[in-house]
């Protein structure tokens, strides 16, 4: 049998031949070291393309691809002592403190004078059962720790969608002058969409939903002190 | 219906947002398809970024006639070979591509062989490089290459066939000069 044209070579190394002529390619190369030993350099050479090496791909990109598609309305994690409720909570702190003092101190304080000024707020009457179910799903997310939880993580993301559209209708109803609480509200909408733009969860990523389960549920636990 | 199809079938109905996952999944194979036409780690992300923002608006314009993937790399192989064109750059990728190779084959496993293999690859003319590469790394099918490169399948082949038998011609000049 006539050698083979390297044309032939070619078409098996690259999958294209049907099992016929793969077999009568593997026959005569079982035959003739000559085109035994052209069909191993190109084997060897498309191993080699198979391992190619590439420079590690940037750890975030994918991450400023999606968030320049799409890009956030408001939400930002500001340092601890920048937080809109630090102020006030520090004030109220305070206040407790001078007033036990006082106490001790025998000092007659009416309970009247330390009555503090809450703020109206309209709540809607599905509220409660809207901060529960949050507060369950964000505890979903983030005890979720291998990626054999997929189908889980599925429903947590429909879950989320639900919560999505519940929250953008309380935000509805919400007196505007309230900014800390319309900012509280908007602030557990942007993590309910980090939530359903995540998709799928891994486990590189649990320590951030840990970490946003926590954020989600002091927020929870605010505007829950809001309308109570 | 497969679940990525269900959810670019729902992306083009408007639940944009699910196009992150498409980011997520793609984002790695995209951003190697680049680097072997530009070589260079910041024009890769760039167009990396351009490839899924075209893909993104023009999503609707994907039809399932072929694989998500094969759109997926069209675009991104026509973003790189318009951003090589306008900066009339042609990539030799002899300076930036030499990476430690991850496999352990013991017929290709020296760092010698993959250094040579990577410089000879770099030497290929585009559309000959990215047969090379889709075919044997990618391991998408030459009849795919052919929709991605704008050719057709047979195209595709001779694409294929001339990169392989130059890069085997480069390798035994370098063992030839050793």
């Amino acid at each position: 049998m006539a050698c083979l044209k390297e044309d032939e070579i070619l078409l098996f190394v690259s999958g294209e031949m049907d099992k016929k002529e793969s077999a009568e390619v593997l026959k005569h190369t079982a035959e003739c070291s000559k085109c035994r030993a052209i069909l191993k350099e190109y084997k060897e050479m498309s191993k080699g393309i198979s391992k190619k090496s590439f420079p590690p791909v940037p750890k975030n990109l994918h991450k400023s691809i999606i968030s320049n598609l799409f890009p956030k309305k408001s939400f930002t994690i500001t340092p601890f002592f920048q937080r809109l409720w630090i102020k006030p909570a520090i004030v109220f702190s305070s206040a407790i403190v001078i007033f036990l003092i006082g106490m001790q101190a025998g000092m007659l304080i009416k309970s009247s004078d330390l009555q503090i000024q809450t703020e109206s707020v309209p709540v809607h009457p599905a509220i409660d059962s809207y901060l529960i179910n949050t507060q369950t799903l964000f505890l979903d997310y983030s005890n979720f720790n291998s990626l054999n939880q997929l189908d889980q993580s599925r429903i947590t993301i429909r879950s989320a969608e639900q919560l999505l559209e519940k929250t953008r209708v309380i935000k509805g109803l919400l007196d505007k002058n309230n900014r800390e609480l319309n900012e509280l509200v908007i602030q557990i909408e942007n993590l309910l969409e980090e939530i359903i733009l995540s998709q799928e969860i891994n486990s590189k990523e649990l320590q951030n939903t840990i970490k946003e389960e926590l954020i989600a549920q002091q927020i929870l636990l605010r505007i829950n002190n809001f309308i109570s | 219906m497969k679940s990525e199809e269900k959810r670019i079938r729902e992306i083009q109905n408007g639940n944009k947002k699910l196009f992150a996952g498409i980011v997520k999944k793609y984002t790695g194979m995209v951003f190697k398809l680049i680097w072997d036409l530009t070589s260079n780690i910041e024009d890769t992300k760039d167009l990396t970024q351009e490839t899924f923002s075209r893909a993104f608006i023009n999503i609707n314009s994907f039809q399932f006639k072929s694989g998500f993937s094969t759109w997926l790399y069209k675009i991104a192989y026509n973003c790189t070979m318009d951003f090589l064109r306008k900066n009339a750059r042609i990539s030799t990728g002899l300076e930036e591509n030499n990476f430690q190779s991850t496999g352990n084959s013991p017929d290709y496993d020296s760092e010698r062989k993959t250094k040579s293999l990577n410089a000879a690859l770099s030497t290929l003319p585009e559309k000959q490089k990215i047969a090379v590469v889709l075919h044997f790394y990618h391991q998408i099918s030459l009849k795919e290459v052919g929709e991605i490169l704008g050719c057709s399948h047979s195209t595709a082949r001779v694409h294929l066939f001339r990169g392989l038998k130059k890069l085997r011609q480069e390798l035994s000049n370098k063992d030839t000069q050793r």
